[in-house]
């Protein structure tokens, strides 16, 4: 059973139609970059498939569960990192995840996660209230709360922003060994190229409110493996092959 | 063993209801907490706010309760009127919030967590329930707050309050259903959007070094209105205006009330403006006076409109044209010292609010008492105001 599967995906904001019919497919295990320019759309269909937002077309089915007839068990098998200028300030971070493990009937905050915090040097701001923070720990909190409980997909939008080199590595390093280990499929959006290059399996280009392009591991190594170029380089090329974004 | 059981049942509670519901408590109890850790801050407001509330109840004491009482006792026999505009009310209430509830709820933390359908269901219902059962709360300890004041005839109270009670259920109720059924439709119409683009260009109102800073203030005002951010003092308007007046005093009374209802409107939005583009310009080399001019130009021009509308609706109502000076001077006076105050305060608006209702009713006091000394205070406060926040830069 497909991890997410996403069929003929429509969304538009009023008459400004921005998803215009997409089409993806991961399986458990699978670690996909989504990229694209700036207001090419990533956000908007994240959103989607977190059931935050209702598209007007299309099917989106969280491992198994579709998430317009059986949202509770589509939203439970799927992890969705907070947008950080959507977290509680009067809250502290441990607050923020003790309320969402509670929601996922988790009864307390799992080792694992308190573990990454750790690891992402978030541990010292556990017990300080949201409004403190800065954007970078912010983002961490975020994340942690989207990974908490370790649900079959997970979802990241932008998750470098604002976090430094090594917890950038570290939360990398964290989602290979959920993916290798755990078998959870991983979708990771940016429209920063660097982000995607080393960790990655697969690679898919939104353009235009479409998917336009599909790298799979086996291209993806051929990739890294040429000297003559590199993953940032075909992935320039390809922007440019399909042209600027539409803006209608 | 009791223990065990309510704490099941505790848990049991919070699946019932959507996990907001624990987050509101545990943020009141983090608010609860600071409180007692800046206790030296809380006691002197505690004692402020106790003065304040001892200065109010004096000059309430000498409200005239027995003329209030007669408003009511005409109101309370028009049963129908009443329970139509608290139905008014109840709705607008109950819409509002209950959308304001459900957009956070969708779109925002929470938004893709787990959350039964129940338990948010449940939950919306709480929330409205609460909201409605707090709002008659206090209409019933307005009411019986004249009660205690009129000291002699209270026989318009229970008619009154039965009418203005079930009207607002009612009310509520059919706004609850109104939200419930377009947030089933589709959750995108659960967005409000208010334009505020202004129907008539006022270039005139722009700061040359500073443009578009009058237009923002003039932009959030108009959002705000068209929004219903005042129907709450409309509704008041409608509940206590007079009866059996002739049709132009009836028009100026209404001028002069809507002059001071919108005016009342831009005035705050203007001042929330100013501390959003304070914190907007923080990086900027911008010097204080003209910063105070630019900001300064909309509440202005506002001043001027409210001021020739009131005082129209005033000549309407045959008063004497010193009246109608004696009221803009008086609007114009209260709201310079408002906006010195938010200048003066723009990093902390909380005490500018705070400080200026006190002024008010400090120079209100004064103009009771000693009435020409009152403009003199009220200038020289604004002034003094105006010089520490320049001093700030
Ligand atoms: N709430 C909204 N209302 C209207 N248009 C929006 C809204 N959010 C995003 N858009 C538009 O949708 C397009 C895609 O935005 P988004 O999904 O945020 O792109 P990305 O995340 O790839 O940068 C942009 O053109 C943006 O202007
Ligand atoms: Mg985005």
């Amino acid at each position: 059973m497909p991890a997410l599967e996403i069929a003929g995906l429509v969304h538009a904001y009023g008459t400004q139609r921005v998803l215009e019919g997409v089409d993806l497919r991961l399986q458990p295990g699978e670690f996909a970059a989504l990229i694209g320019p700036n207001g090419s759309g990533k956000t908007t269909l994240l959103r989607c498939l977190a059931g935050i937002l209702q598209p007007q077309q299309g099917r989106i089915a969280i491992a198994g569960a579709d998430m317009r007839s059986d949202t509770l068990a589509a939203k439970q098998r799927l992890g969705f990192a907070v947008d950080p200028t959507l977290l509680p300030n009067l809250l502290t971070g441990r607050q923020c995840l003790e309320l969402f493990a509670g929601a996922r009937e988790l009864g307390a905050i799992p080792a694992a996660t308190l573990e990454l915090a750790e690891a992402l040097a978030f541990t010292r701001w556990l017990d300080h209230e949201v409004q403190a923070y800065s954007l970078g720990t912010r983002q961490k909190l975020g994340i942690l709360l989207g990974l908490i409980g370790e649900p079959p997909l997970i979802v990241l939008d932008e998750p470098m922003n604002g976090l430094d080199p090594l917890s950038a590595f570290a939360l990398k390093q964290h989602l290979v060994h959920l993916t290798r280990e755990h078998g959870c499929a991983v979708l990771l959006a940016t429209h920063a190229l660097e982000v995607a290059e080393r960790f990655i399996s697969r690679c898919v280009l939104l353009l235009g409110g479409r998917l336009v392009q599909d790298w799979d591991t086996p291209a993806l190594d051929a990739i890294r493996h040429d000297p003559d170029t590199s993953l940032e380089q075909v992935m320039v090329e390809a922007l440019q092959r399909f042209g600027a974004p539409r803006n209608d | 063993m009791p223990t065990f059981a309510a704490i099941a049942t505790l848990a049991q509670m919070a699946a019932y209801f959507h996990p907001r519901l624990q987050e509101s408590r545990r943020v009141a109890g983090n608010r609860l907490r600071r409180l007692a850790r800046q206790w030296p801050q809380t006691v002197f407001h505690l004692v402020a706010g106790g003065a304040l509330l001892a200065l109010v109840g004096f000059g309430v004491l000498h409200i005239d309760g027995d003329r209030i009482g007669l408003v009511l006792r005409l109101l309370a026999e028009q049963p129908l009127m009443v329970g139509l505009a608290f139905a008014a009310f109840g709705f607008a209430m109950c819409r509002n919030a209950t959308l304001d509830l459900l957009q956070e709820l969708h779109l925002g933390w929470w938004g893709a967590a787990p959350v039964p359908p129940a338990a948010t269901r449940r939950s919306l219902h709480l929330h409205a329930l609460l909201q409605t059962a707090l709002g008659n709360l206090i209409v019933f300890l307005v009411l019986a707050g004249i009660v205690a004041l009129s000291r002699h005839d209270a026989s318009w109270f229970r008619p009154l309050l039965a009418a203005a009670s079930s009207g607002f259920w009612l009310g509520s109720g059919l706004g609850y259903v109104v939200v419930r059924r377009l947030g089933r439709q589709r959750r995108d119409k659960l967005v409000q959007q208010h334009v505020s683009t202004p129907l008539v260009k006022l270039a005139v109102l722009d700061h040359p070094q500073l443009p578009h800073l009058a237009d923002w203030q003039r932009r959030e005002t108009l959002r705000r209105w068209r929004s219903g951010g005042r129907n709450w003092q409309f509704l008041l308007l409608g509940l206590l205006f007079p009866t059996g007046l002739l049709p132009w005093q009836m028009i100026g009374l209404l001028l002069l009330c809507i002059a001071l209802i919108w005016y009342g409107l831009a005035l705050r939005s203007s001042e929330d403006v100013l501390v959003r583009a304070t914190q907007l310009f923080a990086a900027m080399p911008l010097p204080f006076p003209r910063f105070a001019a630019g900001t300064a130009r909309y509440p202005l021009f506002a001043w001027i409109c409210a001021s020739l509308l009131g005082a129209t609706g005033l000549l309407l109502q045959s008063a004497k044209p010193a009246i109608a000076l004696a009221f803009a001077a008086a609007i114009g006076l209260g709201s310079l010292l408002s906006l010195c105050l938010t200048w003066r305060y723009r990093h902390r608006p909380g005490v500018a609010r705070v400080r200026a209702s006190a002024e008010v009713l400090i120079l209100l006091l004064v103009a009771y008492q000693l009435p020409p000394l009152a403009p003199l205070l009220a200038l020289g406060l604004a002034a003094r105001h105006y010089l520490v926040a320049r001093s700030l830069a």
